[in-house]
Formats: C-alpha cells, structure tokens, sequence
C-alpha cells in the first residue's frame, strides 16, 4: 500500500460512511442512541479533511488519522478507532510505501487494540464480529495464493454478510448491552460501519 | 491534593454532579466536568482537556476520573494512550454520583489517587436502604 492509497481509503470511508450515515443512525437508534452515523461521519469528515492536506508517510499520516478520531464527540466508537489507529501506526513504516506482510500487521494491531480497549470478545455484538473472522478471513485467502485485491475484494463481501450476522447475537458489551435480551434481532451499527471499511479498503486497492 | 475528574456524555449532567460535590466537600477539592453538548457524547480529547485543566493547579498532583457509562471509560482509557497523561490519571469504575461523593470525601482528607479511587470504586456496594 502507498501513503496515496491510504489517503484515499480515508476519503472513501468518509463517502462511505456519509452516504450510509443515516441508515448507521437507524440502526443504533434500536439498541442505542441513533448516532452512530453521525458522530462517524464528522469524525471521518476531519480525518479526509486532514488527509486531503497531509503528504506524510504512512506511520505518520496514521498517527494523524488516530489522533482526529480520538477527538470525535459521541460513544465509544472515536476513541476505538483512534486507538486501532495509533497502534496500527507502529506497524507502519516512516515511508510512502509498505508490502502486505506490514499493511495485514497493521491491521491485525489495530484490531488487538480495539479488542483491549473494549475488551469486548468475539459474539458480544460488537464491530468485532466483523473485524476478527475478516481478518481470518483475508489471511487464507492469501495465503492460499489470493492476489492482494482480490483477496481484500472477497473478505469485504464477507465483512458485509458478517454485520448482517450480528442480528440473533444479544450484546454484551456497549450501548446496546443494556438492553439485554432486546437486541436480539437488530444488527449492530458498529459492525456494518466495519463493514463500509472493508469495502472502502477494496475500492480503493481495486483503483490502481 | 488529588483532582477528581467527572466525565459524562451530557457536560450538564458532569457540572450538576460537581455541583452536588462541591458542596459536600465545601470546594475543598479541585473537581473538573466534561462532557458533551450538542452533540453530547465523550471523547478522549476532552478527558486530555479537562485532566490538564486540574494538572495545572498547583496543588494537584494527581487525577482520579469517573465515568457516567462505559464509552466514558474507554475515551478516559484511550486519553491515557496518548502518553502525558500515564501514571497520573486514575480511572475509577465506579457509580457516577455515589463515586464521585465518595471520591471527593476521600480526596478532601488528604487521600492520593489509589485511596480516592477505591474509595469511589467501593461506593458501588452501597445501598440506598
Ligand atoms: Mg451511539
């Protein structure tokens, strides 16, 4: 991946997001407080402002990305991703461009962080429903020989069918644990939002 | 002295649970509210904020915080990742008014961050009637 590519994933994130920001809202507004959309969509809206300006390496512009997201007014959602972020950026190098061993190091930091952070596990109903088994995910596809996009295509597709599959799962962790056994039935906004990244992530890989 | 930091999703919720402390312990003890306000909401920006904020005060030395739900927690938890605040804000998962009562009284005896944090945190056991 190039600092270029990882500009532009934030940028289209962000479009992502902003496209779906009312659908995310619907969504937490079941099991939480509606605004879920909302508070990524602003978030990420100064995440690609930033972007757009930057020329940084990757570890740089990633520690940036981390740092706008903490700063994000809402749940727990900002200072997740911000922390993924800044603990991603450790395995980034201070250069404009890195190989798929340290891109997949990356995420897979970024997801121990927002496992830490939340200490949420996997079935508790939260964006790690989706972010662990695409990781697994990703990871046999390439190692079964998969070329980066297309690989990264698949899982994406796979990360979409997993948000859709936290509808039966009651949550554990979040918001929406407080409900208990009523949010049984509602997908969690948290994982369709991981989802927009994935897809993101492949739309932009699929680019160049 | 330790501060004692009171992070809520609605900042009017935060000021009136100061309010409510301040008078117990006669403002004896430096005691910050965050939160959020249109939009309201928690982020680890306003905990850096609000902690340096009472790190600034001379006699502070030290930072117990209390979160109003659990993503206060996290954004107090992600606050502390950014580093200056490491090894001086205490996070105390504790009941948000009873704790922060509890907190204040044990802060205004001359309690450090680990007593004024158990103090608070022990605040969850106790009963109503
Ligand atoms: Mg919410």
């Amino acid at each position: 991946m190039t600092s270029t590519q990882f500009r532009a994933l934030w940028l289209e994130f962000h479009e992502r997001v902003r496209v779906e920001r009312d659908q995310l809202n619907r969504l937490d507004a079941a099991i939480g407080d509606a605004d879920h959309g909302t508070n990524l969509d602003r978030g990420l809206q100064k995440v690609a402002a930033c972007a757009a300006d930057t020329t940084d390496h990757l570890a740089a512009t990633c520690r940036q990305v981390g740092t706008v997201l903490l700063s994000t007014v809402g749940g727990a959602s900002g200072a997740l991703w911000g922390s993924a972020l800044l603990r991603a950026a450790g395995a980034l190098p201070d250069s404009d461009t890195c190989d798929t061993a340290a891109a997949l190091a990356a995420l897979g930091q970024g997801v121990s962080a927002i496992q830490a952070r939340g200490h949420a596990e996997l079935g508790d109903k939260t964006m790690l429903d989706v972010w662990l088994p695409s990781l697994e995910d990703l990871d046999r596809r390439l190692s079964a020989g998969a070329a980066c996009g297309e690989a990264v295509a698949a899982t994406a597709g796979r990360a979409a069918v997993l948000a859709q599959d936290t509808a039966p799962l009651q949550a554990r962790r979040g918001r929406a644990a407080y409900l208990g056994p009523r949010s049984v039935g509602h997908v969690d906004p948290g994982s369709v939002s991981t989802a927009l990244f994935w897809q993101a992530l492949a739309t932009v890989l699929a680019r160049s | 002295m330790t501060g004692v930091l009171l992070v809520s999703h609605s900042l009017r919720l935060a000021e009136g649970a100061k309010e409510l402390v301040d008078e117990l312990a006669h403002g004896a003890v430096p005691v910050a509210p965050v939160g959020g306000e249109d939009p309201l909401g928690v982020s680890a920006e306003m905990v850096l904020e609000g902690a340096r904020a009472l790190l600034a005060q001379d006699q502070v030395q030290a930072v117990v915080a209390l979160g109003d739900l659990g993503s206060a927690i996290i954004a107090l938890e992600a606050a502390i990742d950014l580093g200056e605040l490491a090894g001086v804000l205490w996070i105390a998962d504790a009941p948000f008014v009873e704790g922060a009562v509890a907190a204040v009284m044990a802060a205004a005896s001359g309690g450090g961050p680990q007593a004024v944090a158990e103090a608070a945190e022990e605040a969850a056991g106790l009963k109503k009637r």
